[in-house]
Protein backbone atom coordinates (compact mmCIF):
# COMPACT_ATOMS: atom_id res chain seq x y z
CA UNK A 1 0.00 0.00 0.00
CA UNK A 2 2.66 2.43 1.07
CA UNK A 3 5.50 2.63 -1.59
CA UNK A 4 8.51 5.18 -0.17
CA UNK A 5 11.35 4.40 -2.79
CA UNK A 6 9.86 6.85 -5.09
CA UNK A 7 9.36 9.68 -2.82
CA UNK A 8 12.63 8.65 -0.82
CA UNK A 9 14.66 9.73 -4.13
CA UNK A 10 13.70 12.95 -3.37
CA UNK A 11 15.33 13.14 0.32
CA UNK A 12 17.87 16.08 -0.65
CA UNK A 13 15.14 18.43 -1.86
CA UNK A 14 12.99 17.64 1.72
CA UNK A 15 16.47 18.20 3.50
CA UNK A 16 16.60 21.54 1.54
CA UNK A 17 13.05 22.34 2.28
CA UNK A 18 13.55 21.78 5.44
CA UNK A 19 17.19 23.90 5.74
CA UNK A 20 14.65 26.81 4.33
CA UNK A 21 11.75 25.86 7.01
CA UNK A 22 14.62 26.13 9.94
CA UNK A 23 16.06 29.12 8.23
CA UNK A 24 12.75 31.35 7.37
CA UNK A 25 11.57 30.62 11.16
CA UNK A 26 15.11 31.91 12.37
CA UNK A 27 15.15 35.46 10.38
CA UNK A 28 11.28 35.59 11.69
CA UNK A 29 12.12 34.75 15.14
CA UNK A 30 15.11 37.44 15.02
CA UNK A 31 13.49 40.07 13.25
CA UNK A 32 10.04 39.31 15.57
CA UNK A 33 12.70 39.53 18.65
CA UNK A 34 13.96 43.02 17.55
CA UNK A 35 10.46 44.23 16.98
CA UNK A 36 9.23 42.25 20.64
CA UNK A 37 11.60 44.89 22.40
CA UNK A 38 9.95 47.51 20.67
CA UNK A 39 6.30 46.66 21.95
CA UNK A 40 8.18 45.94 25.63
CA UNK A 41 8.86 49.24 25.12
CA UNK A 42 5.65 51.01 23.93
CA UNK A 43 3.95 48.19 26.68
CA UNK A 44 6.13 51.27 29.30
CA UNK A 45 5.79 53.98 27.58
CA UNK A 46 4.67 57.36 29.53
CA UNK A 47 1.99 58.40 26.92
CA UNK A 48 -1.10 56.35 26.80
CA UNK A 49 -1.82 56.37 23.40
CA UNK A 50 1.54 54.16 22.75
CA UNK A 51 0.64 51.92 25.42
CA UNK A 52 -2.84 51.08 24.14
CA UNK A 53 -1.60 50.96 20.35
CA UNK A 54 1.14 48.07 21.80
CA UNK A 55 -1.86 46.16 23.38
CA UNK A 56 -3.92 46.58 20.56
CA UNK A 57 -1.20 45.22 18.12
CA UNK A 58 -0.17 42.20 20.90
CA UNK A 59 -4.50 41.60 21.38
CA UNK A 60 -4.95 41.42 17.54
CA UNK A 61 -2.03 39.50 16.68
CA UNK A 62 -2.81 36.93 19.22
CA UNK A 63 -6.62 36.50 17.96
CA UNK A 64 -6.45 35.87 14.82
CA UNK A 65 -4.98 33.29 12.78
CA UNK A 66 -1.61 33.17 11.63
CA UNK A 67 -2.73 32.28 8.02
CA UNK A 68 -4.64 35.08 7.79
CA UNK A 69 -2.35 37.58 8.70
CA UNK A 70 0.30 35.99 6.33
CA UNK A 71 -2.55 36.50 4.11
CA UNK A 72 -2.78 40.30 4.97
CA UNK A 73 0.93 40.58 4.83
CA UNK A 74 1.46 39.26 1.24
CA UNK A 75 -2.02 40.08 -0.22
CA UNK A 76 -3.18 43.61 1.82
CA UNK A 77 -0.39 44.96 2.48
CA UNK A 78 1.47 45.78 -0.89
CA UNK A 79 -2.14 47.56 -1.87
CA UNK A 80 -1.30 49.78 1.13
CA UNK A 81 2.24 50.82 0.72
CA UNK A 82 2.30 50.25 -2.52
CA UNK A 83 5.50 47.47 -2.98
CA UNK A 84 5.03 44.08 -4.21
CA UNK A 85 6.30 41.57 -1.64
CA UNK A 86 7.78 38.27 -3.55
CA UNK A 87 6.58 35.48 -1.22
CA UNK A 88 9.52 34.47 1.13
CA UNK A 89 10.41 38.37 2.03
CA UNK A 90 6.30 38.51 2.83
CA UNK A 91 6.32 35.10 4.67
CA UNK A 92 9.39 35.99 6.53
CA UNK A 93 7.28 39.55 7.76
CA UNK A 94 4.67 37.95 8.41
CA UNK A 95 6.72 35.26 11.14
CA UNK A 96 8.22 38.23 12.74
CA UNK A 97 5.01 40.36 13.11
CA UNK A 98 3.26 37.46 14.79
CA UNK A 99 6.40 36.56 17.03
CA UNK A 100 6.62 39.80 17.98
CA UNK A 101 3.53 40.00 19.87
CA UNK A 102 4.20 36.59 21.54
CA UNK A 103 8.10 37.49 22.39
CA UNK A 104 7.24 40.85 23.78
CA UNK A 105 4.66 38.69 26.47
CA UNK A 106 7.92 36.62 27.35
CA UNK A 107 9.84 39.48 27.77
CA UNK A 108 6.96 41.43 30.29
CA UNK A 109 6.91 38.15 31.98
CA UNK A 110 10.88 38.26 32.18
CA UNK A 111 10.69 41.47 33.69
CA UNK A 112 8.12 40.78 36.59
CA UNK A 113 10.64 38.26 38.01
CA UNK A 114 13.22 41.03 38.26
CA UNK A 115 12.72 42.93 41.89
CA UNK A 116 11.86 46.33 42.07
CA UNK A 117 14.68 46.24 44.52
CA UNK A 118 17.62 45.89 41.82
CA UNK A 119 16.42 49.15 39.87
CA UNK A 120 16.49 50.83 43.68
CA UNK A 121 19.94 49.68 44.19
CA UNK A 122 21.20 50.60 41.07
CA UNK A 123 19.57 54.23 41.26
CA UNK A 124 21.15 54.19 45.10
CA UNK A 125 25.08 54.00 43.22
CA UNK A 126 24.15 56.45 40.89
CA UNK A 127 23.80 54.26 37.66
CA UNK A 128 22.38 56.30 34.99
CA UNK A 129 19.68 54.41 33.37
CA UNK A 130 21.41 53.04 30.26
CA UNK A 131 23.93 51.00 32.72
CA UNK A 132 21.09 50.04 34.80
CA UNK A 133 19.78 48.49 31.74
CA UNK A 134 22.16 47.00 29.68
CA UNK A 135 24.60 46.24 32.79
CA UNK A 136 21.95 44.84 35.55
CA UNK A 137 18.81 44.31 34.23
CA UNK A 138 19.12 42.78 30.46
CA UNK A 139 21.39 40.02 32.05
CA UNK A 140 19.43 38.92 34.09
CA UNK A 141 16.14 39.21 31.75
CA UNK A 142 17.94 36.89 29.40
CA UNK A 143 18.80 34.43 31.43
CA UNK A 144 15.00 34.05 32.82
CA UNK A 145 13.82 34.02 29.06
CA UNK A 146 16.01 31.56 27.36
CA UNK A 147 13.24 28.27 27.96
CA UNK A 148 10.43 30.44 26.77
CA UNK A 149 11.99 31.98 23.86
CA UNK A 150 13.07 28.11 22.65
CA UNK A 151 9.63 27.61 23.08
CA UNK A 152 8.20 30.63 21.02
CA UNK A 153 10.96 29.02 18.10
CA UNK A 154 9.88 26.01 18.23
CA UNK A 155 5.94 27.16 17.90
CA UNK A 156 7.39 29.67 14.97
CA UNK A 157 9.24 26.25 13.40
CA UNK A 158 5.13 24.61 13.30
CA UNK A 159 3.37 27.64 12.26
CA UNK A 160 6.12 28.19 9.19
CA UNK A 161 4.62 25.04 7.53
CA UNK A 162 1.68 27.59 6.33
CA UNK A 163 3.72 29.47 4.66
CA UNK A 164 3.27 26.99 1.90
CA UNK A 165 -0.26 28.41 0.95
CA UNK A 166 2.01 31.15 -0.02
CA UNK A 167 4.18 29.49 -2.10
CA UNK A 168 7.35 29.95 -0.19
CA UNK A 169 9.41 27.00 -0.95
CA UNK A 170 9.58 25.43 2.57
CA UNK A 171 9.46 22.07 3.73
CA UNK A 172 5.30 21.44 3.33
CA UNK A 173 5.69 23.23 -0.28
CA UNK A 174 8.52 20.79 -0.82
CA UNK A 175 6.10 18.09 0.08
CA UNK A 176 3.75 19.02 -1.93
CA UNK A 177 5.66 19.72 -4.91
CA UNK A 178 7.62 16.22 -4.75
CA UNK A 179 4.00 14.81 -4.44
CA UNK A 180 2.86 16.77 -7.45
CA UNK A 181 5.90 14.62 -9.20
CA UNK A 182 5.22 10.99 -8.07
CA UNK A 183 1.58 11.24 -7.62
CA UNK A 184 2.38 9.65 -3.61
CA UNK A 185 1.11 12.51 -1.44
CA UNK A 186 0.70 10.33 1.55
CA UNK A 187 4.63 9.27 1.92
CA UNK A 188 5.53 12.61 0.86
CA UNK A 189 3.58 14.22 4.10
CA UNK A 190 4.88 11.23 5.97
CA UNK A 191 8.32 12.35 4.79
CA UNK A 192 7.64 16.04 5.94
CA UNK A 193 6.20 14.79 9.14
CA UNK A 194 9.09 12.73 9.87
CA UNK A 195 11.32 15.77 9.71
CA UNK A 196 9.13 18.38 11.51
CA UNK A 197 8.84 15.80 13.89
CA UNK A 198 12.75 15.50 14.20
CA UNK A 199 13.09 18.69 14.78
CA UNK A 200 10.23 20.44 16.64
CA UNK A 201 10.84 17.07 19.23
CA UNK A 202 14.52 18.11 19.63
CA UNK A 203 13.16 21.73 20.15
CA UNK A 204 10.81 20.61 22.65
CA UNK A 205 13.18 18.59 24.79
CA UNK A 206 15.97 21.51 25.29
CA UNK A 207 12.94 23.77 26.56
CA UNK A 208 12.00 20.92 28.97
CA UNK A 209 15.59 20.58 30.02
CA UNK A 210 16.26 24.48 30.28
CA UNK A 211 13.30 24.79 32.12
CA UNK A 212 14.04 22.41 34.58
CA UNK A 213 17.72 23.44 35.06
CA UNK A 214 15.97 27.09 35.69
CA UNK A 215 14.11 25.25 37.72
CA UNK A 216 17.26 24.18 39.71
CA UNK A 217 19.10 27.23 39.84
CA UNK A 218 16.51 28.99 41.70
CA UNK A 219 16.15 26.32 43.97
CA UNK B 1 -7.01 53.77 -1.63
CA UNK B 2 -10.82 53.34 -0.87
CA UNK B 3 -12.44 50.50 1.01
CA UNK B 4 -15.37 49.33 -0.64
CA UNK B 5 -17.77 48.13 2.67
CA UNK B 6 -20.25 46.72 -0.98
CA UNK B 7 -17.84 43.81 -1.10
CA UNK B 8 -18.60 42.93 2.54
CA UNK B 9 -22.77 43.63 2.94
CA UNK B 10 -22.54 42.19 -0.61
CA UNK B 11 -21.17 39.01 0.38
CA UNK B 12 -22.31 38.62 4.14
CA UNK B 13 -24.12 35.60 3.64
CA UNK B 14 -21.40 33.93 2.48
CA UNK B 15 -18.87 35.13 5.00
CA UNK B 16 -21.42 34.09 7.93
CA UNK B 17 -21.83 30.96 6.26
CA UNK B 18 -18.33 30.05 6.84
CA UNK B 19 -17.96 31.77 10.46
CA UNK B 20 -21.07 29.68 10.96
CA UNK B 21 -18.79 26.43 10.29
CA UNK B 22 -16.03 27.44 11.97
CA UNK B 23 -17.97 28.20 15.20
CA UNK B 24 -19.65 24.52 14.65
CA UNK B 25 -16.59 22.60 14.11
CA UNK B 26 -14.68 24.25 16.84
CA UNK B 27 -17.89 23.91 19.48
CA UNK B 28 -18.05 20.05 18.15
CA UNK B 29 -14.21 19.24 18.71
CA UNK B 30 -13.50 21.01 21.53
CA UNK B 31 -15.57 19.28 24.08
CA UNK B 32 -14.94 16.22 22.15
CA UNK B 33 -11.23 16.82 21.92
CA UNK B 34 -11.69 17.08 26.02
CA UNK B 35 -13.30 14.11 26.38
CA UNK B 36 -10.90 12.33 24.50
CA UNK B 37 -7.89 14.14 26.57
CA UNK B 38 -9.30 13.37 30.27
CA UNK B 39 -9.09 9.33 29.18
CA UNK B 40 -5.67 10.16 27.83
CA UNK B 41 -4.42 11.84 30.91
CA UNK B 42 -5.73 9.26 33.05
CA UNK B 43 -4.70 6.29 30.97
CA UNK B 44 -0.36 7.82 31.16
CA UNK B 45 -0.90 8.63 34.79
CA UNK B 46 -2.92 5.32 36.05
CA UNK B 47 -2.75 3.15 33.01
CA UNK B 48 0.29 0.71 33.39
CA UNK B 49 3.75 1.07 31.28
CA UNK B 50 3.12 0.28 27.68
CA UNK B 51 -0.51 2.47 27.54
CA UNK B 52 1.13 5.27 29.05
CA UNK B 53 4.24 5.07 26.35
CA UNK B 54 1.50 4.35 23.66
CA UNK B 55 -0.26 7.60 25.21
CA UNK B 56 2.44 9.97 25.39
CA UNK B 57 3.48 8.68 21.76
CA UNK B 58 0.25 9.99 20.29
CA UNK B 59 0.83 13.60 22.51
CA UNK B 60 4.36 13.96 21.13
CA UNK B 61 3.13 13.12 17.60
CA UNK B 62 -0.03 15.53 17.68
CA UNK B 63 2.35 18.16 19.15
CA UNK B 64 5.36 18.15 16.80
CA UNK B 65 4.10 17.75 14.00
CA UNK B 66 2.69 21.23 12.11
CA UNK B 67 -1.44 20.53 12.08
CA UNK B 68 -1.10 21.75 8.23
CA UNK B 69 0.61 18.15 7.44
CA UNK B 70 -1.80 15.85 9.56
CA UNK B 71 -4.82 17.40 8.31
CA UNK B 72 -3.14 16.59 4.55
CA UNK B 73 -2.06 13.23 6.13
CA UNK B 74 -5.42 12.78 6.73
CA UNK B 75 -6.97 14.18 3.92
CA UNK B 76 -4.98 11.66 1.10
CA UNK B 77 -4.72 9.08 3.58
CA UNK B 78 -8.07 8.38 4.41
CA UNK B 79 -9.06 7.90 0.72
CA UNK B 80 -7.04 5.39 0.13
CA UNK B 81 -8.30 3.06 3.31
CA UNK B 82 -11.65 3.74 0.78
CA UNK B 83 -12.65 5.75 3.69
CA UNK B 84 -14.85 8.91 2.41
CA UNK B 85 -16.43 11.31 4.63
CA UNK B 86 -17.68 14.81 4.07
CA UNK B 87 -14.90 17.64 4.67
CA UNK B 88 -16.41 18.77 7.86
CA UNK B 89 -16.55 15.21 9.70
CA UNK B 90 -12.88 15.34 8.58
CA UNK B 91 -12.22 18.59 10.43
CA UNK B 92 -13.96 17.72 13.56
CA UNK B 93 -12.07 14.28 13.87
CA UNK B 94 -8.39 16.87 12.80
CA UNK B 95 -9.21 19.24 15.22
CA UNK B 96 -10.60 17.00 18.12
CA UNK B 97 -7.49 14.38 17.80
CA UNK B 98 -5.39 17.78 18.01
CA UNK B 99 -7.67 18.90 20.83
CA UNK B 100 -7.06 15.92 22.93
CA UNK B 101 -3.57 15.75 22.59
CA UNK B 102 -3.03 19.52 23.94
CA UNK B 103 -5.70 18.94 27.05
CA UNK B 104 -4.48 15.64 27.84
CA UNK B 105 -1.28 17.23 28.47
CA UNK B 106 -3.23 20.48 30.84
CA UNK B 107 -5.27 17.96 32.55
CA UNK B 108 -2.02 15.86 33.01
CA UNK B 109 -0.15 19.05 34.70
CA UNK B 110 -3.14 19.82 36.88
CA UNK B 111 -3.47 16.66 38.23
CA UNK B 112 -0.09 16.41 38.89
CA UNK B 113 0.28 20.13 40.39
CA UNK B 114 -1.98 18.61 43.45
CA UNK B 115 0.09 16.88 45.95
CA UNK B 116 -0.24 12.95 46.14
CA UNK B 117 -0.83 12.71 49.41
CA UNK B 118 -4.38 13.53 48.49
CA UNK B 119 -5.11 10.74 46.42
CA UNK B 120 -3.32 8.66 49.06
CA UNK B 121 -5.58 10.09 51.91
CA UNK B 122 -8.34 9.11 49.11
CA UNK B 123 -7.69 5.48 49.11
CA UNK B 124 -6.76 5.38 52.62
CA UNK B 125 -10.29 6.22 53.02
CA UNK B 126 -11.26 3.44 50.76
CA UNK B 127 -12.69 5.20 47.68
CA UNK B 128 -11.77 4.19 44.27
CA UNK B 129 -9.53 5.98 41.76
CA UNK B 130 -12.36 7.40 39.70
CA UNK B 131 -14.23 8.24 42.60
CA UNK B 132 -11.36 10.72 44.06
CA UNK B 133 -11.04 11.60 40.65
CA UNK B 134 -14.55 12.95 41.02
CA UNK B 135 -14.48 14.36 44.21
CA UNK B 136 -11.09 15.28 45.11
CA UNK B 137 -9.10 16.41 42.43
CA UNK B 138 -11.45 17.63 39.48
CA UNK B 139 -13.03 20.37 41.86
CA UNK B 140 -9.14 21.78 42.91
CA UNK B 141 -7.83 21.51 39.14
CA UNK B 142 -10.68 23.53 37.64
CA UNK B 143 -8.68 26.46 38.40
CA UNK B 144 -5.65 25.66 36.37
CA UNK B 145 -7.68 23.85 33.81
CA UNK B 146 -10.10 26.85 33.03
CA UNK B 147 -7.09 29.12 31.69
CA UNK B 148 -5.13 26.89 29.87
CA UNK B 149 -8.43 25.38 27.98
CA UNK B 150 -9.23 29.09 27.26
CA UNK B 151 -5.84 29.10 25.52
CA UNK B 152 -7.00 25.92 23.83
CA UNK B 153 -9.66 26.86 22.36
CA UNK B 154 -8.50 30.37 20.84
CA UNK B 155 -5.47 28.13 19.52
CA UNK B 156 -8.39 25.47 17.90
CA UNK B 157 -10.30 28.49 16.86
CA UNK B 158 -7.26 29.65 15.14
CA UNK B 159 -5.61 26.41 13.60
CA UNK B 160 -9.40 25.46 12.13
CA UNK B 161 -8.19 28.49 9.68
CA UNK B 162 -5.97 26.22 8.11
CA UNK B 163 -8.47 23.88 7.19
CA UNK B 164 -9.27 26.30 4.27
CA UNK B 165 -6.02 24.38 2.47
CA UNK B 166 -8.00 21.03 1.83
CA UNK B 167 -11.28 23.21 0.95
CA UNK B 168 -13.02 22.90 4.06
CA UNK B 169 -15.80 25.65 4.11
CA UNK B 170 -15.03 27.55 6.88
CA UNK B 171 -14.43 31.23 6.75
CA UNK B 172 -10.92 31.80 6.03
CA UNK B 173 -11.49 29.09 2.82
CA UNK B 174 -15.04 31.00 1.98
CA UNK B 175 -13.34 34.20 2.12
CA UNK B 176 -10.90 33.05 -0.49
CA UNK B 177 -13.76 32.44 -2.52
CA UNK B 178 -15.46 35.68 -2.27
CA UNK B 179 -11.62 37.19 -3.01
CA UNK B 180 -11.58 35.07 -6.08
CA UNK B 181 -14.43 36.36 -7.32
CA UNK B 182 -14.52 40.10 -6.39
CA UNK B 183 -10.88 40.67 -5.91
CA UNK B 184 -11.20 42.87 -3.25
CA UNK B 185 -8.59 41.27 -0.52
CA UNK B 186 -8.08 44.49 1.44
CA UNK B 187 -11.62 44.56 2.51
CA UNK B 188 -12.00 40.59 3.04
CA UNK B 189 -9.45 39.76 4.88
CA UNK B 190 -10.20 42.86 6.98
CA UNK B 191 -13.56 41.56 7.65
CA UNK B 192 -12.59 38.18 9.17
CA UNK B 193 -9.56 39.58 10.47
CA UNK B 194 -12.41 41.25 12.56
CA UNK B 195 -14.34 38.20 12.94
CA UNK B 196 -12.16 36.09 14.21
CA UNK B 197 -10.59 38.94 16.41
CA UNK B 198 -13.96 39.24 18.03
CA UNK B 199 -14.66 35.53 18.52
CA UNK B 200 -11.38 35.00 20.41
CA UNK B 201 -11.99 38.00 22.34
CA UNK B 202 -15.25 37.00 23.06
CA UNK B 203 -13.86 33.54 24.35
CA UNK B 204 -11.61 34.92 26.51
CA UNK B 205 -14.23 37.56 27.93
CA UNK B 206 -16.60 34.34 28.32
CA UNK B 207 -13.66 32.69 30.22
CA UNK B 208 -12.99 35.40 32.64
CA UNK B 209 -16.19 35.82 33.82
CA UNK B 210 -16.49 31.69 34.46
CA UNK B 211 -12.85 32.07 36.22
CA UNK B 212 -14.79 34.30 38.62
CA UNK B 213 -17.81 32.39 38.87
CA UNK B 214 -16.47 29.03 39.58
CA UNK B 215 -13.30 30.35 42.12
CA UNK B 216 -14.93 33.76 43.92
CA UNK B 217 -12.21 33.57 46.47
CA UNK B 218 -9.48 34.11 44.22
CA UNK B 219 -11.18 37.01 42.22
CA UNK B 220 -12.47 38.54 45.39
CA UNK B 221 -8.18 38.21 46.26
CA UNK B 222 -7.09 39.46 42.47
CA UNK B 223 -9.21 42.05 42.83
CA UNK B 224 -8.03 43.54 46.16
Amino acid sequence: MFHFSKTLTFLPQFLTGAAITLGVSALGFLVGTLIGFGLLACGRSRWRVVRWIGALYTSFIRGTPLIVQIFVVYYVLPGLVGIDLPPLLAGILALSFNSAAFVAEILRAGLTRIPAGQYEAAKALGLKPVVTWFKIILPQLLRAIIPPMVNEFTMLVKASSILSVIAVVELTRTAQNIMNVTYRPVEAFCVAAVLYFIVLFSCSLLTRHLERKADGARA
Amino acid sequence: MSFDFAVISDNWRILAQGFGNTILMCAVSLPLGFALGVVLALVRLRGGRLPAAMVSAYVELFRNIPFLIQIFLLFYALPMFGIRLSPVVVSIGALSAYASAYSAEIIRGAIQSISYGQVEAGYALGLRYLTIFRKVLVPQVLGYILPAATNLTITLIKESAILSAITVPELTYMAQNVIGRTFSPVEIFTAIALLYWGLTALVAVISRSLEHRLQPHLAARRGA
